[in-house]
């Protein structure tokens, strides 16, 4: 479907199994350069699994198995000399719940370049407003940096968290259900932020809500108890889908 | 409802719980209240007599000669707790990140039981072990009596390790997974998420776990004692010996009378203010500010 030039993340025969639980089943699909891919599928189906794949995440959780391929440009991020943070830092995530810390503003942000090195204020000012302008929050916080970031709103506390992803320079962002704990108008920010960011970076969604899939993604893929049933352009996977599950599931019927 | 006969019986015997329970907690209590109030009935007249400022300040304490001075105490029970401290905060704390943070979830489980286990020995076990393995090896390789300001932090320092670890652990148990994982998800390593996030959001009750443990140095009486040398003088180093508030009560209680009795309640209400007002701090910042209800 696509050449090798355009694929950012490209996964090959993926299998996870929690302790005796086999999460992801044979998993095989790729993820394109600057474009954003939704992950669509019911409860518990393992869209979360395969997004924490994506940056290892899944290491911090005891009785996992790993097996199959994953390179990022062509590397193979479960090789054994790779390095996990700076994997994390190209491969940044935002989590479903906002997660500010109970820090400044600032701190939240500014904590994001420190990880990484960055620690005299001259270069942490610029990061800092720079990542705060990309997500919008700019305007609404700049004459209260320093306060404590707890304060902000649910929507303006996930905008912050996506601003503290970019802060580290990352090349792909994981979103899982980054709206769920939203209001329609905070979902709607997000969503226009994520047109934004797909411009630089390379975006992957997990999302339960069809309309965001149809209105907010390139791609889009499909999955039921583990395995991917569909994968394609977005608006083949709503309009015309290949499999009758796949149908079932985009006009509400499954799941 | 009033009359609902299958009510009634349930009713009247949660009244006598409840009546019960009033009783029990008032008249405890009440003991406590009684207590405060005998030492300051006790305390409070010579400390007019002599005046506050003379009776705190005072260098001297020379009851037989009806002098009563308790600076040498105060300076005494501040050299020992803040030596304590030195030595027990960062060890205690760097047990405690070890232990929620680093250890396997198994090893904690097991370790952390095992350090509580630490605070039920007896004091008078840990200044037994100070007496006869630390005073001697202070006067062999530092020089002086051994008996000392060092000797006494050294002790207490390793009595508060419970305190401070198992108060700083359930501090860092109560933050977040989820920042935890928001650090390393951007990249950071362990110790960066500790150092950045997991710190700073456990602070209230790092602090709370601190003077939670100066509160026990503060009041440890029978290990001091055993170490510490005992000398009325205020210390000249932290090789000299040196005696505590508590411990200036607990060796002349047995003998004292008429004033000099009074002098020793006195310096009970002394030691009672310094460990109220450490409660209090502790509270307020528990609670990051705001005062316990
Ligand atoms: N840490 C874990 N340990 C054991 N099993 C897990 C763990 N995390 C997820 N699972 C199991 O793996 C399967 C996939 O879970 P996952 O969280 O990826 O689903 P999901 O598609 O993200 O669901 P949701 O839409 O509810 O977030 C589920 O059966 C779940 O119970
Ligand atoms: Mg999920």
């Amino acid at each position: 479907m696509f050449s090798n030039k355009d694929i950012k993340i490209d996964i090959k025969n993926l299998d996870l199994y929690y302790g005796p639980v086999h999460a992801l089943k044979g998993i095989t699909v790729s993820f394109p350069r600057n474009a954003i891919t939704a992950l669509i599928g019911p409860s518990g189906c393992g869209k979360s699994t395969l997004l924490r794949c994506l940056n290892r995440m899944n290491d911090l959780i005891e009785n996992v198995k790993i097996e199959g391929m994953v390179t990022l440009d062509g590397e193979d991020i479960y090789a054994p000399d790779v390095d996990v943070t700076h994997l994390r830092k190209r491969i940044g995530m935002v989590f479903q719940r906002p997660v500010a810390f109970p820090l400044s503003i600032y701190e939240n942000v500014a904590c994001a370049a420190r990880v990484h090195g960055v620690n005299d204020k001259r270069s942490l000012d610029p990061i800092v407003e720079e990542s705060l302008r990309r997500v919008g929050l700019w305007d609404e916080v700049k004459d209260r940096l320093g306060s404590s970031a707890l304060n902000l709103s649910l929507g303006q506390q996930q905008q912050l968290c996506i601003a503290r992803v970019i802060a580290t320079g990352p090349e792909v962002i994981l979103l899982d259900e980054p709206c769920s704990a939203l209001d329609p108008a905070s979902t709607l920010r997000i969503e226009d932020l994520m047109r934004e960011l797909e411009k630089r970076y390379t975006v992957i969604i997990v999302t339960h809500s069809m309309q965001q899939a149809a209105r907010a993604s390139d791609y889009t893929i499909f999955m039921l108890s583990g395995e991917i049933i569909e994968y394609g352009i977005t608006d083949d996977v709503f309009t015309s889908p290949r499999d009758s599950r796949t149908e079932s599931y985009v006009t509400g019927r499954l799941g | 409802m009033e009359g609902d006969p299958m009510r009634y019986p349930m009713r009247y015997r949660e009244a006598v719980i409840e009546k019960t329970l009033v009783i029990v907690a008032l008249s405890a209590i009440a003991v406590l209240g009684l207590i405060i109030l005998f030492i300051f009935k006790e305390g409070s007249p010579i400390m007019a007599r002599i005046g506050v400022i003379r009776f705190i300040a005072g260098a001297k304490w020379a009851p037989s000669r009806g002098v009563f001075g308790i600076l040498p105490m105060i300076w005494g029970s501040i050299w020992v707790t803040l030596g304590a401290l030195i030595i027990g905060v960062p060890l205690g704390l760097a047990c405690a990140i070890f232990l929620a943070e680093m250890a396997p979830a198994r090893a904690s489980a097991i370790l952390k039981p095992a350090v509580e286990l630490l605070a039920g020995i007896p004091s008078v076990v840990y200044g037994f072990i100070g007496l006869v393995v630390l005073v001697p090896f202070i006067r062999r390789w530092f020089g002086g009596p051994g008996f000392s300001v060092l000797a006494a932090a050294i002790v207490l320092g390793i009595m508060i390790l419970p305190t401070i670890i198992s108060i700083s652990f359930d501090a860092f148990k109560a933050v977040p997974v989820a920042y935890r994982d928001g650090m390393l998800a951007l990249g950071a390593t362990r110790w960066q998420a500790i150092r950045m996030v997991i710190l700073p959001a456990a602070r209230p009750g790092i602090v709370a776990a601190v003077i939670l443990g100066m509160g026990r140095a503060v009041g440890e009486t029978m290990a001091v004692i055993m170490v510490a040398g005992n000398a009325t003088k205020i210390p000249s180093s932290i090789l000299a010996p040196v005696r505590t508030l508590t411990s200036n009560i607990a060796l002349e209680m047995g003998y004292a009378a008429g004033e000099h009795r009074e002098a020793l309640f006195a310096t009970g209400i002394v030691l009672f203010v310094v460990i109220a007002l450490l409660n209090l701090t502790a509270r307020l910042f528990a609670t990051g500010g705001r005062v316990a209800r």
